[in-house]
């Protein structure tokens, strides 16, 4: 009875408090040197809180009756509670969209919680219209882009510091920005096939444009690069545009060839029709169920503090007596 | 950068530098602090803000990009939270003696870097940057004079009874406590109105970048700091040695990692 006893109490106490956060520390600290995932290194540190919060919240008497303290401790609670189905449902990628070509899916993952539900799926969105603007030094100024999502007839915005919220994902503008190409493949056995092909971004690569085309009934991918003749400045000044003067090298098995837009390449398997460039533009992807209400909690954890610790302190003075003065 | 904003910088630091040799000189020559020495400080204060905001109306943006600017509110923050306390703590005035000399740091660093005006970002462009800025002001405004208190304490481990006017050890550190949880709370407030901030112009609430992972190392060492105090009942001395640790974690989140940077999140501006 008395080891139980001494058990809830250790499991509720602030030592095991100040153990948790120390650990958290602990933990922090590798993840500001990049060799530890911030996950792995908080997950000890946040087990150990959030066990003591419960017990905490469960055992002791001074934070039952105090409604303040209760509440804060409540608020911890729940906000640990989000911070794990964060990290369980949460999705961390960027997507590319070229004008009137819509996507379904994201273009790529950086990390995802385990049970992220893919909600992008089987929606389509299409980039309507941009505009980034760049200076005659070349430096980045501005952009703003306009997406339709399914059928909706209502534009969405995004700009430098106006993010959308799209199926739960949250699209923020991101500096990558490039070309695609437009093609049509058309097989000898009749099969037709017209898409685009990112090339990869302007602002991040500007001198490595090749992209690996895989067409279907063709055996090896075909690399096509992208030569553009116009300056840097013609095309990014004022406004990001597709360059005048530009053509594409293609090798393929018979050898390289320069190819000018709109010409077709003669494949054994059929012909390959490029088409112009049309732009395209990044977007950042981040999907976190819980943010909403893992500020609203700790707005509400700290004012709750804030009350209890305000209540308490004026009280007392500070200059306690037979303070050796 | 006009001749009138940097002059009245000066002359700003001047009358600080008129303030601390004014109280320093009724401490060694009189053995206490002379009245007056608020109201320099207050008309300093003034000089300051009135530069602060001649920069602002001719840059049309207030002073949250460069390491000047950064430097330059933060010194405004930090004397305007410390006249509050002066104000309305007559008994720890004499904290003033130590106060000035961090500030004249500040205004030595603030005077050598680079002056250059830098347009805002459009990312800053939001009421949140305020609210994040306005209690991260009063974080380190309650961490500095905690922080203070401290160094007394430590002081009179090796010069009994340093600078007389401040009451015993055991009411020294029960004030810099209480300090520190004014700063854990404000910190804590400080964060998740970052955090609103970075959603709503990046994306992501948390980045781990290093502006913000020092600053939840900052928070956490405040978190222990508290908890120290409350389970461990740390000897004075031991608890203010932590607490000019914690300050010199936040002072350096707040000014050596943008400071590194050039300027505050740059990965993501």
């Amino acid at each position: 009875m008395i080891t139980r006893y001494k058990l809830l109490a250790w499991l509720s106490g602030l030592p095991l408090t100040l153990l948790g956060l120390v650990t958290f520390l602990a933990g922090v600290l590798p993840v500001v040197t990049g060799y530890v995932s911030a996950t792995s290194g908080l997950a000890l540190g946040y087990s150990l809180l959030l066990i003591n919060l419960v017990f905490a919240i469960l055992v002791r008497e001074k934070i039952k009756n105090n409604p303040f303290l209760l509440l804060f401790h409540m608020a911890l609670l729940l906000m640990l509670l989000a911070v794990g189905v964060s990290r369980l449902t949460y999705f961390k990628g960027w997507v590319e969209i070229s004008l009137d070509m819509p996507i379904t899916e994201p273009t790529g993952v950086i990390s995802k919680g385990p049970w992220h539900p893919n909600a992008f799926k089987k929606t389509r969105v299409a980039l309507l219209d941009f505009e980034a603007n760049y200076g005659s030094d070349g430096r980045y100024q501005s952009i703003r882009s306009l997406l339709q999502v399914g059928n909706s007839q209502q534009p969405t915005l995004i700009a430098d510091s106006q993010t959308a919220d799209i199926l739960g994902y949250q699209f923020t503008q991101s500096s990558n920005i490039g070309f695609a190409l437009s093609f049509v493949w058309m097989a000898t056995d009749g099969t037709l096939v017209q898409g685009v092909s990112h090339f990869p971004s302007q602002t991040a690569y500007p001198e490595t444009q090749g992209i690996d085309l895989q067409l279907p009934g063709v055996e090896k991918p075909i690399w096509i690069g992208l030569d553009i003749v116009s300056k840097r400045q013609d095309f990014f000044t004022p406004e990001f545009r597709v360059p005048d003067d530009y053509s594409y090298t293609v090798m393929s098995t018979s050898g390289p060839q320069m190819v000018t837009p709109n010409s077709a390449v003669s494949l054994p398997e059929g012909q390959l029709m490029l088409n112009g460039l049309v732009p395209w533009i990044g977007y950042d992807l981040y999907y976190d169920p819980s943010i909403y209400f893992l500020l609203f909690t700790s707005l509400i954890g700290v004012c709750a503090l804030a009350i209890f610790l305000w209540q308490r302190q004026v009280k007392t003075s500070w200059i306690l007596e037979n303070d050796d003065e | 950068m006009t001749m009138n904003e940097l002059t009245f910088f000066w002359f700003s630091l001047a009358g600080f530098l008129v303030s601390g040799i004014y109280a320093w000189g009724g401490h060694i020559f009189l053995g206490r602090l002379l009245r007056g020495t608020g109201l320099m400080m207050l008309v300093s204060w003034l000089l300051l803000t009135i530069g602060l905001i001649m920069r602002w109306v001719r840059l049309d943006h207030g002073p949250f990009t460069t390491m000047y600017e950064i430097l330059g509110s933060n010194i405004w923050s930090f004397v305007l939270f410390f006249l509050i306390i002066y104000w309305r703590m007559p008994r720890i005035r004499i904290l003033v003696l130590l106060f000035l000399p961090v500030i004249y740091a500040m205004f030595a660093w603030m005077l050598m870097v680079p002056k250059t005006d830098v347009p805002l970002p459009n990312t800053y462009h939001t009421a949140w940057l305020y609210v994040h800025i306005s209690f991260g002001k009063v974080f380190m405004g309650a961490l500095i004079i905690s922080m203070l208190v401290s160094v007394v304490i430590l002081v009179r481990q090796f010069l009994d009874r340093w600078i007389p006017d401040l009451p015993g050890e055991r009411s020294l550190l029960e004030l810099s406590y209480r300090f520190l949880l004014v700063a854990l709370v404000f910190d804590s407030l400080m964060l998740i109105g970052g955090a609103i901030w970075a959603q709503q112009a990046w994306g992501r609430y948390w980045f781990w970048d290093s502006l913000e992972t020092w600053a939840f190392i900052s928070w956490l060492s405040l978190a222990v700091a508290v908890h120290l105090k409350i389970t461990l009942k740390p000897e004075p001395a031991y608890f203010a040695l932590f607490i000019i640790f914690i300050f010199i974690i936040s002072f350096l989140t707040f000014f050596g990692v943008p400071f590194v940077n050039e300027i505050p999140h740059k990965g993501v501006v």
